[in-house]
């Protein structure tokens, strides 16, 4: 990792072990419930308008953001997307703004992109999901097509024919993720992007939600760990019971294979090498149980202890899990 | 491999069946949701009002033999009808499941004294509207696994003990994870008389929530199944009177070995009600959204079902040989007897009669006639099958719920598809009652090494 992407990850794992050690906890809940919008505000003060990261330097990042919590590397992993968007195509991003890419007709395959979102007469129209952030920022970028292809939209969110509605989501609560419902909108700008470009962008999203994914199944198994060689079962330490350590490692070597592969992605990718969306369906296809599976073993464990909040595993094995469900299904095998 | 018949009474089991799916379509279905996001940010939170429409069900007294008002289920029932119950909400079909446990306890015993001052009242409550539930509490703080296996209790780090005093037993010490814990009128507590020689001395007792040096800790903030409270029990000079002793001191880790044998195949039988659940909305979804002729879909759907029955198949036929051979065995007249028994029901329960039964003497009596017909290779076999029922089952349920998950995508990330819930209620099953490695441990002990 370059020195600068080591001090932004280090800046945010201190502020976030500071500042606001405890709250996440609590925000992990429902939106509608609780929002800490201090914590959100600086969240997105601190993320980059620029691509100044390499795509190595970001997974690097999100990896090490996703040791504290995997929703707040969510939101670092759409900006740093969107920023690599921007470096390529004639957008530019002067502020955080919420990435709005999922919806139910969102399909990725070799020669496009399609969403169920549209622009019809200059106004936008459908439903995105899982709009991270969309309540703390103005702004969003909307992906939709229109008669002339996919376009990428700059739209305020806080408008009238915008309404926003909170997720109720298995993990990653502490994205604050949205649902935005367009109803005739007028964007503010419009950008013509080729399929090409979005298929990157695609991509490069994805493979950033698994790293934070790996990350978190990565930390619930090393706490898992903690506990097994502090805890004893039968007059043992339980991590010194084969069954218990053959949970351990099987998961480990998972966990670790899949974020070296990310690794070497990323490192492809900055290197200006192309990866298809048949190969990341492929790598994808190969990677996607590993940090569910990690996150439920690491829960089993502690037993009893895994599946209870205080420890911090079950919300590690809901993000990770959630996390690979975001784009699961978008892309055509 | 020894061969077992399965039998079953078709009419009673639709019988069952039917009261079950009435329950979650009346109730279940309406609030399952509502308490799953209420109790997530307020863990104390629990709808009584569920419980009181199950007396209408008669689910209390569901287990409770006929002779004490009750419905007379067989374990195997008691696992159909858990397995109906799961499919409307596992957190709810848990509360039924961990009174059950509690009761079990005490059914196994066949200690009339505790059958006429609590069985009776869980059945006149019910008839009333006034629910009375239980609960079991054997795990600790520092010993979960340890409690349920015979060679891992000798090495046991455990925190609580019921020590003799003068007319009875004084309970110190915390009990955690209890289900139930929080709410039930009753808990059937399992632990050490010395804690320096716990296999030799692990009792059973049953302490009322009101007793004078006992309180409810912390309610835990669970994943899943958070209808249904896990609470922390603490004893602090707890006085429990002798009679309030099941059968007799030293002799519970023999009772918790064929409670387990009875009360793994109805987890196996939630865990089952909690794949079908997530098979129906995985198949739902597919239709609404044209997925049908997608043949990974097929094949994902198809693989689902085949899991379910199978994981339906074990956990009856652990229920069937729990019925015929470890509790058909000891109560084999109890048909026969029990117009005998009922008639006897008033008499029973005078004072002078109470005192006979609650002696030292009698509960002896009954334990040794118990272990005269207990037939323990059976005890073993039961055992095994049950927890292999467990097992598999519970793993079934987890995976089957994350193939619907991935059959629906980021759709079954969202709370009100539900499909998300059943991920988090299927999680616990590999988790109580033992965990998923212990109970492999228990098949291989049972099953295989013999």
């Amino acid at each position: 990792m370059r020195e600068e992407a080591k001090i932004f990850s280090d800046t945010i794992v201190k502020f976030l072990n500071k500042e606001f050690s405890g709250v996440l906890d609590a925000v992990d809940t429902f939106p509608e419930t609780e929002v800490n919008w201090r914590l959100y505000e600086n969240i997105f003060k601190f993320a980059p308008c620029d691509d100044v990261f390499t795509l190595s330097d970001s997974v690097e990042i999100l990896l090490k953001i996703s040791t504290i919590c995997a929703g707040i590397s969510s939101i670092f992993a759409g900006q740093f997307a969107l920023n690599k968007l921007s470096s390529s195509s004639q957008f530019n991003l002067s502020e955080p703004v919420a990435l709005a890419f999922i919806d139910e007709g969102t399909r990725i395959n070799k020669n496009e992109v399609s969403f169920s979102c549209i622009l019809k007469d200059d106004h936008l129209f459908g439903e995105k999901r899982m709009v991270m952030g969309a309540s703390v920022v103005d702004k969003a970028i909307v992906f939709v097509k229109s008669e002339k292809g996919v376009k990428c939209l700059l739209t305020y969110v806080k408008k009238k024919g915008v309404d926003v509605h909170p997720e109720r989501t298995l993990g990653l609560r502490t994205s604050l993720p949205y649902r935005l419902i367009f109803n005739g909108v007028e964007p503010d700008r419009v950008f013509d992007i080729d399929t090409e470009q979005l298929i990157n962008f695609a991509i490069i999203y994805d493979l950033l939600l698994f790293a934070s994914s790996l990350g978190t199944a990565g930390t619930a198994l090393d706490r898992a760990k903690e506990y097994a060689l502090e805890r004893y079962q039968g007059g043992n330490i339980i991590y010194n019971y084969g069954a218990v350590k053959a949970l351990y490692i099987k998961n480990w070597i998972a966990v670790n294979n899949g974020i070296d592969m990310i690794k070497r992605e990323a490192g492809k990718m900055d290197e200006g090498i192309r990866i298809t969306p048949e190969e990341w369906a492929m790598l994808r296809e190969f990677l996607r149980m590993k940090p569910v599976k990690a996150g439920l073993d690491a829960i089993q464990i502690l037993g009893g202890y895994g599946y209870i909040r205080d420890y911090g595993i079950e919300k590690r094995f809901r993000d990770a899990t959630s996390l690979v469900m975001l784009l699961e299904n978008m892309w055509e095998r | 491999m020894r061969e077992v018949k399965i039998a079953f009474s078709k009419k009673r089991i639709e019988e069952i069946i039917e009261r079950a799916r009435d329950f979650n379509k009346n109730v279940s279905e309406k609030v399952s949701l509502e308490i799953d996001r209420r109790t997530l940010t307020d863990p104390h939170y629990f709808d009584w009002e569920v419980v009181k429409r199950g007396c209408e069900y008669g689910f209390l007294s569901f287990p409770i033999p006929r002779f004490m008002g009750g419905g007379g289920a067989t374990v195997t029932e008691v696992a159909v009808l858990l397995e109906e119950l799961s499919y409307g909400c596992a957190g709810i079909a848990n509360i039924f499941g961990a009174h059950y446990l509690g009761l079990s306890g005490i059914l196994m015993s066949f200690d009339l004294s505790i059958y006429d001052r609590f069985l009776r009242e869980v059945v006149e409550g019910e008839r009333k509207g006034v629910p009375v539930l239980f609960s079991a509490a054997v795990t600790e703080p520092t010993a979960g696994t340890d409690v349920e296996n015979r060679e891992l209790l000798l090495k046991a780090k455990l925190v609580t003990e019921a020590r003799r005093v003068e007319g009875g037993f004084l309970l110190n010490g915390r009990k955690v994870f209890i289900s139930n814990g929080s709410v039930a009128k009753y808990h059937v507590v399992i632990c050490a008389v010395d804690r320096n020689s716990p296999l030799e001395t692990w009792s059973g007792f049953i302490v009322p929530a009101n007793s004078k040096g006992f309180s409810v800790g912390r309610v835990e903030r669970k994943m899943g199944q958070r209808a249904c409270h896990a609470g922390e029990l603490i004893f602090e000079d707890c006085f429990v009177p002798e009679e309030n002793n099941i059968g007799v001191v030293g002799k519970a880790m023999d009772m918790t070995e064929i409670v387990l044998a009875a009360s793994r195949p109805p987890v196996a039988a939630i865990a089952t009600g909690i794949a079908r659940k997530a098979y129906d909305l995985a198949l739902n979804y597919a239709r609404e959204k044209g997925l049908m002729k997608n043949e990974k879909v097929q094949m994902k759907l198809a693989e689902m079902r085949a899991k379910i029955e199978m994981a339906r198949a074990i956990y009856l036929k652990a229920g069937n040989i729990f019925d015929e051979f470890v509790y058909g065995k000891v109560a084999k007249e109890l048909p026969l007897m029990e117009p005998f028994l009922k008639i006897l029901n008033p008499l029973r329960r005078t004072s002078q009669f109470l005192k006979i039964t609650s002696s030292r003497r009698w509960k002896g009596l009954t334990v040794r006639i118990l272990e005269r017909r207990i037939d323990r290779e059976w005890v073993s076999v039961s055992l095994g099958f049950s927890s292999l029922a467990k097992f598999s089952a519970s793993d079934i349920a987890v995976d089957v719920c994350l193939s619907a998950l991935e059959i629906m995508g980021i759709d079954g990330i969202f709370w009100e598809n539900e499909v998300e819930k059943c991920l988090r209620d299927a999680k616990l099953t590999q988790i109580y009652e033992g965990t998923n490695q212990l109970n492999r441990y228990e098949v291989f002990k049972n099953l295989v090494e013999v």
